[in-house]
């Protein structure tokens, strides 16, 4: 799990690195691919992208996590109104 | 009527609904540090994302980011990219910081890296770099929103009046509310710029000939539809706006803030589209756009970061009104959340550590009250200083990089028990010294005083860290096994 975690941590990084493609001259060419800017919607499909592991993320290891610290805290708040 | 009759009206009746929020707030509170600064950590999904999203984004998103688009064409879309990352942060560091927090009832980040270190003097660090920080960040909410009411009516309300309408309603309403009334009067703030953005978007494609808004730019302005190269500039405002959605201390109280971690979660899923797709995009739409020949009369490089009030006081002198309360709704939803922060820093890191360690809980909500006063009769004054009166995103990305010096010592409690508290001491110091003599004397090197300064700020923390070791290690070892225990429960079974 740590290392599936890790690729999908590493695969958002390394899109993010990628929008930086256009500040080198990569992607970055003045034609239009539909109504934007090619080095524009370069971004913008990245973006996407990272969007959308945000969600798997979200799925696969932020909303477990939330359930195990609720959990944790219940435990904890019930113990000391048992005290 | 005139514009500024109007402008006055409209914003009457918007610090009218905003002191109606804060006073509903304020019946809710109780007099403890706890419930006037994270609001009794007990923010929902809705209030949260809406609470961090209108903390972080200010008037230079309304007016400051319009204007670098405006200059730097897509070179600026790295905005739009990092503003996905701030989801990914909330998941990296943001539960982190709440998990810490609520086990240890922080209050600020003084607060874990005093315990986890065992370093009172970390704690003053933290506390006197976040203020220092949180200053340029405060001042450009006020001189951004007067600026917007004059432009918007042709002088006719000036600079300074706009400075002490913006000070005296923001004084009052944080003063009144505390954590709570600014989570809630973010939550409404946020909803009506947010929504008069993206009408403005829609109003400036439409103008600028729809689906073909941008092929239009070609004759006109051709340079801003690539990117200009400077990666280190970019990279600059990136690490300093991108990592201040979690290291400034406004947004790591924040995350105390949240009632539960599944709110956490919930508002990293709403961020990317709240943050980049609306907020960024938004912005780079009515920025590059506004080259679009007679769209905005009377535009130039100089007052670049005044489209919007400029555009609406030729075009539509009420509605413009409208935006000007947007405008300020930008601001006021930051400086708020700024002030009640940089009150806590002073007092409870402090006034109440250091010096009156049995004050009353009332006494301490009091003192900060107090406080807050004074932080914005501070940021008014600073505000006529000429200097202070520069463009919206240099003057953010200052604030960012003098607080983003922090990041280092913080990745301590976060992530890494090598890290000792000489090292984290030692990387504050540096970190904060390349800042301030690449910002003073320049750099041979392309990089910007902020990244200079975290380069260099890591490097130490983590040679320093390596070359030292800590005598108490037993809090350092008890946080990291919590967090690989919650996190990782595979690897602790």
């Amino acid at each position: 799990m740590r290392k599936l975690h890790a690729v999908y941590i590493g695969a958002f990084f390394f899109f993010y690195a990628l929008s930086y493609l256009p500040n080198f001259n990569i992607f970055n060419e003045a034609t239009f691919i539909g109504f934007f800017p090619q080095p524009l919607i370069w971004v913008l499909l990245l973006n996407a992208l990272n969007t959308v592991i945000i969600f798997i993320v979200y799925k696969k290891f932020f909303k477990p996590f939330a359930e195990r610290a609720e959990r944790e805290f219940e435990a904890y708040e019930e113990g000391e109104e048992n005290k | 009527m005139s514009q500024a009759v109007v402008t006055i009206i409209v914003l009457v009746l918007f610090l009218s609904i905003l002191l109606w929020i804060s006073n509903r707030a304020s019946k809710e509170n109780v007099a403890t540090p706890n419930d006037f600064f994270l609001a009794g950590r007990g923010l929902g999904t809705i209030v949260m994302t809406m609470t961090t999203g209108a903390s972080y984004f200010s008037t230079w998103t309304l007016l400051g980011a319009i204007g670098s688009h405006y200059r730097d064409g897509v070179w600026f879309v790295a905005f739009a990219a990092w503003a996905v990352v701030h989801a990914m942060f909330i998941w990296l560091f943001g539960t982190r910081i709440w998990y810490l927090g609520r086990k240890h009832n922080f209050i600020t980040p003084g607060d874990m890296v005093e315990k986890y270190f065992d370093s009172p003097f970390l704690r003053i660090l933290f506390a006197a770099v976040g203020i220092i920080g949180l200053v340029p960040y405060m001042l450009i909410q006020i001189t951004g929103g007067a600026f917007a009411l004059n432009s918007l009516t042709n002088n006719e309300i000036p600079y300074w009046v706009g400075v002490l309408i913006m000070g005296a309603f923001v004084g009052i309403i944080v003063t009144l509310s505390g954590g709570r009334g600014a989570a809630w009067a973010d939550t409404f703030m946020g909803f009506f710029f947010g929504t008069v953005l993206l009408l403005i978007t829609v109003i400036f494609i439409v103008r600028a000939g729809g689906f073909d808004a941008f092929k239009g730019l070609q004759e006109t302005a051709p340079q801003i539809l690539v990117n200009k190269g400077n990666f280190w500039g970019i990279l600059e405002s990136a690490l300093g706006l991108g990592f201040g959605f979690w290291i400034m201390p406004h947004m790591w109280q924040k995350f105390y803030s949240a009632k539960s971690p599944l709110i956490l979660a919930k508002t990293s899923i709403i961020t990317p589209f709240w943050n980049s797709w609306l907020m960024a995009l938004g912005a780079l739409f009515i920025g590059m756009l506004a080259h679009t020949p007679g769209l905005v009369p009377g535009l130039t490089v100089e007052n670049s970061d005044r489209i919007i009030p400029l555009f609406f006081s030729s075009y539509a002198p009420i509605f413009g009104s409208i935006v000007v309360a947007a405008v300020i709704a930008a601001g006021i939803s930051t400086i708020n959340s700024a002030l009640l922060s940089s009150a806590s820093l002073l007092v409870n890191d402090l006034f109440v550590r250091f010096v009156k360690k049995d004050a009353s809980l009332e006494k301490t909500t009091l003192i900060a009250k107090a406080t807050i006063l004074l932080m914005t009769v501070l940021i008014i004054v600073i505000s006529f200083i000429p200097a202070a009166q520069g463009f919206l995103v240099p003057v953010a990305a200052l604030g960012y990089g003098i607080v983003l010096q922090l990041v280092p010592a913080a990745l301590g409690p976060l992530y890494w028990k090598g890290g000792t508290k000489i090292g984290a001491i030692s990387s504050i110091f540096v970190g904060l010294a390349g800042l301030t003599f690449v910002y003073l004397g320049g750099s041979p090197l392309p990089i910007g005083p902020a990244a200079t300064g975290l380069i260099l700020g890591l490097a130490t923390f983590f040679l320093v860290s390596l070359a030292t070791q800590d005598r108490q290690t037993q809090t350092k070892e008890q946080f990291h096994s919590d967090l690989n225990r919650i996190f990782y429960p595979e690897n602790s079974r």
